[in-house]
């Protein structure tokens, strides 16, 4: 399609691009009966589970494995790892995305969403979610700042005066952007210091911030990981294995930490024995990190298999499935409340957003350049 | 089998988790005790219900646009709270923090052994209550929750108050890593390792 002398392109109508849209229409109208009929009509929360499956995944997962943008960012322009460059812009789009779907998630959850904006004029500095809602205000305007020199050079306007204003100021936005993750991942964890009477002592720590943040940065990574290898197939855009090799290595690092975190502060609150109880938190807790943790250190350790593309995306995708686990653990196997299992429709929600997610990650992918120009 | 009742309400807790969560400061504990709620500033997002120890905070699920719904003990009406008015048995009474603490420790030291570990529920759980519980039964079999004295929200603040110091410290350090890592202008570009 052509408007103007400008070229969009769109996705092929493939069976994958089909299914997203149907995806997407399910949750939209989802989304539409909880406008119309509220939530008893598509959820199954209640007084004793308020927070339920949109706050552990729209929320907690879905803020974590937008990561990867500040940590690419960072480790590329901060740290002057320039071989990093050719995945900057995609994880870019990615973490920008994520945190519109983050937003739109959340404006699904509250029941007043037409008073989002109330964060900014009765302002609680005491509330962790506040300070979770500013960051993440702030650091959407701080992503999309970042990517808009893609956009103006999709409009032939590289090297011009907005295009340079903001690329003069890029560092200082990387710099934000690395602060204010660093403040919201970990407040993320902070929500839930408050409510030990409710949580199983498996996942309560008072490090929970600490444990949050260095398991956002383990996904970051493992979300780059990810979408690097899946944008070589669906894009067919170059796999550069020396890249993928070192996104191993950081992803097998910032594992290492998060595994020690976990360990260290079970055993110094004496509460290793948990672990082998038996019960359905014992398992969980098992599951998530033999599988989310453990496998892929092993798999990233290994010779052979650490240098193995192949072997890097299992391990990539094995932490971002332990990263969900862990999450949902915390917020709903190991805290106490009514037996709760989604509705339907609050899957399907999600499902929508996340599945519209992937067709804005193609729209932008096919048009808008993703090698940025010096 | 023996059956026993508890008025289920807001305790009005000394340094309220609700008050202490709330985003938009929708909840605040008035000076005379209450913990009042201001509807109109609510965004529903349901932190006060995950947040309290007893689980007061109600919401509207049939609604779309739903609110919170509390015990305010009555905090705009002449003659003190309804359900103290309306109890004539004097099962539910009202009146200052001091003087309720006072009259419960008077009827444990007159009666000893007949309160369940002859105490208070509410003089210092969570930091403390406005709302004080004197009863025979264990308190977890009418749904009271095992607190200690530690204020619930002191939790959270010491990571709050931190803030401003990550700010500068991480800040601080990224900026430190930049300098320190850019090519010096000049010099060759150098191989880029990671660990």
């Amino acid at each position: 399609m052509n408007i103007g002398n400008l070229e969009i392109k769109f996705p092929k109508l493939s069976i994958g691009t089909v299914t997203l849209l149907i995806i997407a229409a399910v949750g939209l109208y989802s989304a539409f009966v909880r406008y119309t009929q509220g939530f008893g009509a598509m959820t199954n929360m209640s007084d004793s589970r308020p927070w339920a499956f949109w706050i552990s995944f729209d929320l907690l997962v879905g803020v974590a494995i937008s990561a990867g943008a500040f940590v690419i960012a960072g480790t590329t322009h901060l740290f002057h790892l320039k071989k990093y460059e050719p995945i900057v812009r995609p994880a870019l789009l990615t973490g920008f995305l994520g945190y519109i779907l983050v937003s739109l998630g959340l404006l699904v959850d509250l029941g007043q969403p037409q008073r989002i904006w109330h964060m900014m004029i009765y302002r609680n500095i005491h509330s962790p979610l506040f300070e979770v809602g500013m960051c993440v205000m702030i650091y959407l305007t701080v992503l999309l700042l970042e990517f808009i020199p893609a956009i103006l050079e999709k409009f032939g306007l590289a090297h011009q005066a907005p295009w340079k204003w903001i690329k003069n100021l890029s560092i200082p936005l990387i710099i934000s952007g690395f602060v204010l993750s660093t403040m919201h991942q970990s407040t993320l964890g902070t929500l839930y210091l408050i409510v030990p009477h409710k949580m199983h002592p498996l996942w309560y720590t008072p490090i929970l911030p600490i444990i949050f943040f260095t398991s956002a940065l383990a996904v970051g990574f493992g979300m780059v990981i990810f979408e690097t290898v899946l944008s070589h197939h669906i894009f067919g855009w170059d796999l550069h294995e020396d890249i993928l090799q070192g996104l191993g290595k950081g992803l097998r690092v910032s594992l290492v930490m998060l595994l020690m975190l976990k360990v260290g502060d079970l055993i110094y609150a004496g509460e290793m024995g948990l672990i082998l109880e038996g019960n359905l938190q014992s398992k969980s807790f098992i599951l998530e990190n033999v599988a989310g943790i453990i496998l892929p250190i092993i798999i990233l350790t290994l010779p052979r298999l650490r240098v193995d593309p192949k072997w890097i995306f299992r391990a990539g995708l094995l932490t971002v499935i332990g990263l969900v686990l862990h999450r949902f653990n915390l917020s709903m196997v190991g805290l106490a409340g009514d037996a709760y299992f989604p509705h339907w429709m609050e899957i399907a929600a999600t499902a929508g957003l996340f599945a519209l997610g992937l067709l804005a990650f193609g729209m932008v992918a096919l048009n808008v350049p993703m090698h940025s120009e010096h | 089998m023996e059956s026993s009742f508890r008025k289920y309400q807001c305790m009005h807790c000394v340094e309220p988790a609700c008050v202490a969560s709330c985003p938009v400061a929708a909840l605040h504990k008035l000076p005379d005790g209450p913990v009042a709620y201001d509807g109109y500033k609510c965004i529903g997002c349901r932190y006060c219900m995950q947040a309290c120890p007893y689980g007061v905070p109600a919401y509207d699920w049939s609604e779309a646009y739903p609110l919170i719904a509390k015990c305010d003990l009555c905090y705009d009406r002449h003659d003190g709270p309804a359900c103290a008015s309306a109890c004539t048995p004097g099962g539910v009474i009202s009146g200052t923090r001091g003087e309720l603490l006072a009259i419960a420790k008077q009827r444990i030291a007159d009666n000893p052994g007949k309160y369940y570990e002859d105490r208070v529920f509410g003089e210092y759980e969570g930091g403390g209550t406005s709302v004080l519980i004197l009863t025979p039964v264990a308190f977890d079999k009418i749904g009271l929750p095992p607190l200690d004295d530690t204020i619930l929200s002191d939790a959270t603040w010491p990571w709050l108050k931190a803030v401003p110091g990550i700010v500068v410290g991480v800040g601080g350090l990224l900026t430190g890593i930049y300098n320190k890592t850019k090519d010096k202008p000049g010099e060759d570009h150098k191989e880029e390792t990671q660990s």
